[in-house]
């Protein structure tokens, strides 16, 4: 059911047009100035107010200027006494949808409402179609990862099958090819990932999570999980966190990713034996992150590229290192969408240190 | 000699069945799939299986929060375990989740695909052990 507010000072007036729109099964609400009428307008959210241009206090035009603001969609329809071309043109100007001049026998008023509301109806229907639509762009993303996943994932479970002997034995030669194959088709898969994961953080979804967050204890889960991955490379993982640092606004999730991607390259792009430190402190504003390696480092002209995407270091010691490129563009994206920034400094064959900077997470800036 | 268990697959993707199906009969499990939602809802009723195994995203992104939803509000099937797989990731599931129907995916156990042969045993093992 539609709500109708009418707002004018004269209260015949008022129950006139509510006779005549009750009758027709419209709820109707009434305010006898512009400052309740207003009140109403913010509390009944109706479809449709019908607005007297003269009245005491706050006037009319004010009432349209505000109601506007308020929802652009409520439909407004102007009634005065003084009906001149020039008052028509500026509550017109002002927002409403048409102009009803006194005096106005019930079918106008009738006519005029029923004419508002098909509008209002319209536009509300429009408003939830750019919503739907808004929402399967949101899922594209989504759907198309699912898309180009799905074969790959259907090749891998059947070399589980394959390989894992279900089927037969495998001949030495074929295995060797076979596996060659699936750590190709893993690379893509990770590949899809990581392009999945920086859209995401392009179209902006991580801001929508943002909430105060220990640093300290999103690198120890971090540094937890990338245990297994140190171990097996030899790597010692290190960690020189002070435990009382003041909270960053952020997605723990995203930042999680973050230092993923950070330790991850600190122990790839390592010499067994080597180590990978972690480091955070406060500095005035800022909480500083530290991820130090005793790696390959970077050469310098090759610097001002690793946040690029798809940019990778080519050199006898990377040949062998698996990976899509884009590692660093996230970190670097995540760093952003965090209002931080990131420096790095680097020497060849002796390692590289990462600085995160974050700023810290203030009550008062909330 | 102890019963063998059934398992039911819910997916709409016939690869995956297939080399799914396998890696679960090489271990002597009796296995049944269903390639859509409705299929799914009617063999969970006509076979009762002792497990599920479950994908999310089918001709809907939400097809299988829906049946797990439906299955674990129910009080008599929500006695059997559910596995639930899916190509995408458990960050994107459990959003699409809380927004489709404002509660979590109930499953009682969570892989994403493809899954390791020796992984999916063990899952299957330990939600038919309880």
């Amino acid at each position: 059911m539609f709500n109708i507010l009418v707002i004018d000072d004269e209260e015949a007036m008022r129950d006139s047009c509510s006779q005549v729109l009750i009758k027709e099964g419209y709820q109707v609400e009434t305010a006898g100035d512009g400052e309740t009428g207003l009140q109403k307008v913010i509390e009944l959210k109706p479809d449709l107010i019908l607005v007297d241009l003269k009245m005491p206090g706050v006037c009319g035009m004010e009432v349209l200027e505000k109601v506007r603001d308020i929802d652009p969609n409520i439909i407004a329809v102007v009634i005065t006494g003084f009906a001149t071309i020039d008052s028509a043109v500026e509550s017109m100007k002002q927002g409403a949808y048409d102009f009803l001049p006194k005096p106005f026998t019930p079918d106008e008023l009738r006519l005029i409402v029923k004419r508002g509301l098909e509008k209002r109806k319209l536009t509300l229907e429009a408003a939830t179609l750019r919503e739907e639509k808004k929402r399967m762009e949101e899922n594209f993303i989504t759907m198309v990862s699912h898309e180009l996943r799905t074969p790959l994932v259907d090749i891998q479970q059947y070399f589980e099958v394959i390989l894992g002997g279900i089927t037969g034995e495998v001949a030495i030669k074929q295995r060797k090819m076979l596996e060659r194959v699936r750590e190709s088709i893993d690379a893509l898969l990770k590949l899809i990932n990581d392009w999945l994961d920086m859209t995401r953080i392009k179209a902006g979804e991580v801001v929508g999570k943002f909430e105060p967050l220990d640093i300290s204890s999103i690198l120890t889960d971090t540094i937890g999980f990338m245990r297994p991955e140190a171990e097996m490379k030899k790597i010692a993982l290190e960690i020189d966190v002070t435990t009382s640092l003041n909270k960053v606004k952020g997605d723990k999730e995203s930042l999680k990713m973050m230092f993923t991607n950070l330790i991850s390259n600190g122990i790839r792009f390592n010499h067994e034996g080597g180590s990978v430190l972690i480091k955070a402190k406060e500095q005035e504003d800022h909480i500083i992150i530290e991820v130090s390696d005793t790696g390959i480092g970077i050469l310098k002209e090759n610097l001002p590229f690793i946040f690029d995407e798809f940019f990778r270091v080519k050199s006898d010691k990377t040949r062998h290192i698996d990976g899509t490129g884009l590692g660093l563009s996230i970190v670097k994206k995540i760093v952003e969408v965090h209002s931080g920034s990131i420096k790095v400094e680097s020497e060849l064959g002796k390692g590289s240190t990462f600085f995160v900077i974050l700023p810290k997470f203030k009550k008062e800036s909330n | 000699m102890e019963k063998i268990a059934k398992i039911l697959i819910i997916d709409d993707d016939p690869n995956f069945v297939e080399a799914t199906k396998a890696i679960l009969e090489n271990k002597s499990y009796e296995v049944v799939a269903a390639y859509d939602k409705n299929e799914g809802m009617e063999k969970i009723n006509s076979e009762r299986p002792d497990l599920i195994l479950l994908d999310i995203m089918m001709e809907k992104l939400d097809d299988g929060f829906n049946i797990c939803y439906k299955l674990k509000h129910d009080p008599e099937l929500k006695k059997i375990p559910v596995l639930a797989i899916s190509a995408i990731t458990e960050k994107t599931g459990l959003k699409f989740s809380s927004e489709t129907n404002g509660e979590y995916f109930e499953a009682d156990d969570y892989v994403e695909k493809p899954v390791k042969a020796d992984d999916l045993l063990e899952r299957v093992e330990n939600l038919l052990k309880k």
